[in-house]
């Protein structure tokens, strides 16, 4: 199960992510940035504050979407990542590929 | 849901469709045994989740991998908890694979797949797989107080 909620702080979109992302949900979130994407919502916070699980799927979720966000010209970063899914990103390195705050607040006023 | 032991070996085994959406039931068992063994701090909460992640992908690879083109089938799960540490295994019948001629992906590259089999490798101490008999057999044990050995 994913629940995907968005919050707009400005020109920046935080998406927050509750639950498992993984081969199953992935679809979901895909389907859902898209349409912020389509939508010119190029600044993007992953909140993985509520993210309980991930998976291989779900990391090639995200890390394709933050791919298709920078080739608009934007930026996917993410925040308050803990547990499981960020001992999986720094396994992975992607702490180093995205951005990571422990603050949300922090995110949005450092997205310029 | 059969359960067994020998002494200090606890043993527990099942059988559940090859679906992911019974993956989450299957996971919440072996979290439930890895929560108690936080508790006895057998285990770390750092190696839980590398527990939980390597069983993950691995019954991924059985439902999406090994069933491919074949009727749905079964994913057998065995736990065996012991003094030294926690073993994982998951059987399927479905197709075969070149476990050894998996390549570990370019992680600079920013792969966007083929990172499961590199997670189980990483996140546990020690990964056989054997194929034998149509029965695919991936064993996974991670030592009680063990770290990622290359991160």
């Amino acid at each position: 199960m994913l629940e995907v909620d968005r919050t707009e702080m400005g020109d920046v979109t935080v998406v927050h992510l509750e639950g498992n992302l993984d081969a199953l949900t992935a679809p979901t979130l895909k389907r859902e940035v898209e349409a912020l994407l389509s939508a010119q919502c190029h600044k993007l916070i992953f909140d993985f504050a509520k993210l309980e699980l991930i998976d291989s799927s779900g990391v090639g979720a995200v890390v394709s979407l933050f791919k298709r966000t920078r080739g608009l010209r934007g930026d996917a970063r993410i925040a308050r990542m803990s547990g499981q899914p960020a001992e999986v990103f720094r396994l992975l390195r992607l702490d180093r590929a995205f951005e990571v705050h422990s603050d949300l607040e922090q995110a949005v006023r450092e997205f310029g | 849901m059969g359960r067994g032991g020998h002494g200090t070996e606890e043993r527990f085994s099942f059988q559940v469709p090859a679906r992911l959406e019974f993956r989450d039931a299957a996971r919440s068992f072996l979290e439930f045994l890895c929560q108690r063994l936080e508790e006895r701090s057998s285990i770390s909460r750092q190696a839980r989740h590398h527990v939980t992640s390597a069983f993950v992908e691995a019954f991924n690879n059985a439902v999406v991998h090994a069933y491919r083109g074949l009727p749905p089938g079964q994913v057998e799960v065995h736990l065996v908890v012991r003094r030294q540490g926690i073993e994982v295994r998951i059987i399927d019948w479905g197709h075969p694979f070149e476990f050894d001629a998996v390549a570990e992906p370019d992680l600079d590259a920013l792969p966007e797949g083929g990172l499961g089999l590199y997670i189980i490798r990483q996140f546990m101490d020690d990964v056989r797989y054997e194929a034998d008999q149509g029965r695919n057999v991936l064993t996974m044990r991670k030592a009680f107080g063990s770290q990622v050995s290359s991160a």
